[in-house]
């Protein structure tokens, strides 16, 4: 009996993949590439340089506004890639009125600008618009990730503007559950940036998110390759990846100090975080919160997210976890299908 | 090959290079694996442990340097004290992680995996050790070394820029 008969045939399994490889990139000629948003929309309101999105939608209703509140280091549109991942639909789909932030570029004035721009002017300028546009007293957040930050800290400023706040993936104790971007970053000496803010370059910023999990990156490449069923949402693969890639720069004071201050010195849960005038205290947000976080998330880890409980009162918190990580809760089918629609439905209760 | 690439299609480029360099070394873990000859078997994994070790290099190798793996000294210098650093690191953990992939493979010695379920194995171990680098003192210090070497040279350049404009 040949002994070879029950070695596996390296070279025809290379020959094969090879092939499969060429199909891909055969696939790819027909993609949508390209930062898009689905859903129609244009931009109502500009301050400096940033901007509100007003998306249109057959069932927007005027009195039930939301905005949504990206991070800063990466770009909004993956709130809104394709109908079926799209979180502006899912806000649409149960009645809600859709806005959203778009923080601007980053050029060399911004280098000054502390978070106080971000988290209260530009935030502050963007609801009184908004509100004033829809004849209400008070708007939804939904802050994602930093943005939730953000969002976190203006609510407990300005409690009589926000009806409902929901928080995604949103990091609240920046040193639980052994967030490595804290790691990282502990060790960094942030005070001569305080001191002498330099804009950082978007590309630094992509490279660190890609040098956490590169090998998982190829993994997940190759089964791409490897199996054609994977390839049913190559599309969505693809704008998902683009939009990986084009990390925005970051304003050097702004990153600076919240770096320092979140991560740092983790002043947020500490009741120690002062913005201008203010002292932030979780415990002044007075309105229902909605914190939504995954379990496998490697950038905010759940225990970071999750803290968020130890600060708002039990009556006016609920909570959902997502078995997925930091961005299949925002782009994964599944989320799409439960958790994002439950998100939306909670909204559109507490109105009633 | 670059393992941190900037775009979205080079990637599947180069994670299709990671996989004919697992590929290759699936061969002699195969060998190494039936051979009967101690001397022979280890050579074998001897050369195994180089090769993945070349393929976490070579991995690593284009960008590393501008995540960290220079410190404040070596960076005016020469980067390969920063591959040094890395290749002592990697060694450091090379043995226990091929010996996992070795056992692993060896529970398959009579039915043996095709490349595509080999792989799974390989990677998974390259997971881990990335991991593990990542999270380690030593080189979360080279990337902090680093981080605070740019953000002071920024820092200067800009001084300068703001002190020529008056």
């Amino acid at each position: 009996m040949d002994e070879s008969a029950d070695k596996p045939d390296i070279e025809e399994e290379i020959n094969a993949f090879r092939e499969k490889y060429k199909l891909l990139v055969e696939n790819f000629q027909n993609l949508k590439t390209g930062q898009s948003w689905h859903t129609p929309n244009d931009v109502s309101f500009t301050y400096k340089g940033m901007s509100v999105r007003e998306f249109h939608g057959p069932s927007g209703n005027q009195a039930n506004p939301v905005l949504i509140v990206y991070s800063h280091v990466n770009l909004p549109y993956v709130t809104d890639l394709t109908p079926q991942h799209s979180l502006v639909c899912r806000l649409i789909e149960a009645g809600h009125k859709v806005f959203l932030i778009e923080w601007g570029d980053v050029n060399s004035e911004a280098r000054t600008w502390d978070l106080s721009v971000y988290l209260h002017d530009y935030l502050d300028k963007s609801i009184d618009f908004i509100t004033g546009k829809c004849g209400m007293d008070k708007l939804d957040l939904v802050g994602i990730c930093q943005g939730g930050t953000f969002c976190l800290c203006y609510a407990s400023i300005h409690p009589e503007k926000i009806r409902s706040l929901v928080t995604m993936v949103t990091p609240v104790d920046f040193q639980a559950g052994e967030s490595i971007i804290w790691k990282w970053a502990r060790k960094v000496d942030f005070s001569q940036l305080e001191k002498m803010p330099v804009n950082i370059p978007g590309g630094m910023i992509t490279l660190f998110f890609q040098s956490l999990r590169p090998f998982d990156e190829i993994m997940r490449s190759i089964q791409v390759i490897q199996n054609p069923e994977s390839r049913k949402n190559l599309n969505l693969t693809v704008l998902v990846d683009q939009w990986v890639f084009e990390c925005p720069d970051q304003p050097g004071m702004a990153f600076a100090q919240f770096m320092h201050q979140f991560y740092q010195e983790n002043k947020l849960v500490r009741g120690e975080f002062k913005l201008g005038e203010h002292l932030i205290d979780l415990g002044n947000i007075g309105c229902p919160v909605l914190n939504l976080y995954a379990t496998a998330d490697h950038l905010v880890p759940p225990e970071s997210a999750g803290a968020l409980k130890n600060h708002i009162p039990r009556k006016r918190y609920s909570e959902i976890t997502y078995d997925g990580g930091h961005i299949g809760l925002m782009v994964g089918t599944k989320a799409h299908r439960t958790i994002l629609p439950q998100m939306a439905e909670w909204l559109a209760n507490n109105r009633k | 090959m670059n393992l941190f690439h900037t775009d979205p299609f080079n990637k599947y480029l180069y994670s299709s290079a990671f996989y004919i360099q697992a590929a290759n070394c699936y061969r002699p873990i195969l060998e190494g694996i039936a051979s009967t000859e101690p001397e022979q078997r280890e050579a074998l994994l001897n050369m195994i442990q180089d090769s993945w070790l070349q393929t976490m290099m070579n991995a690593y190798s284009s960008t590393l340097p501008g995540l960290g793996m220079v410190n404040a000294a070596t960076m005016q210098t020469n980067d390969s004290t920063s591959f040094v650093r890395l290749t002592q690191m990697l060694n450091r953990i090379t043995p226990q992680i091929i010996s996992e992939v070795i056992d692993r493979v060896s529970k398959h010695i009579n039915d043996p995996l095709i490349l595509e379920d080999f792989f799974e194995i390989w990677i998974e171990t390259c997971i881990k050790a990335h991991a593990e680098l990542v999270n380690s003192e030593e080189f979360i210090d080279c990337i902090t070394d680093f981080i605070n070497f740019s953000i002071k040279t920024s820092v200067e350049t800009m001084k300068a820029t703001e002190s020529k404009n008056g």
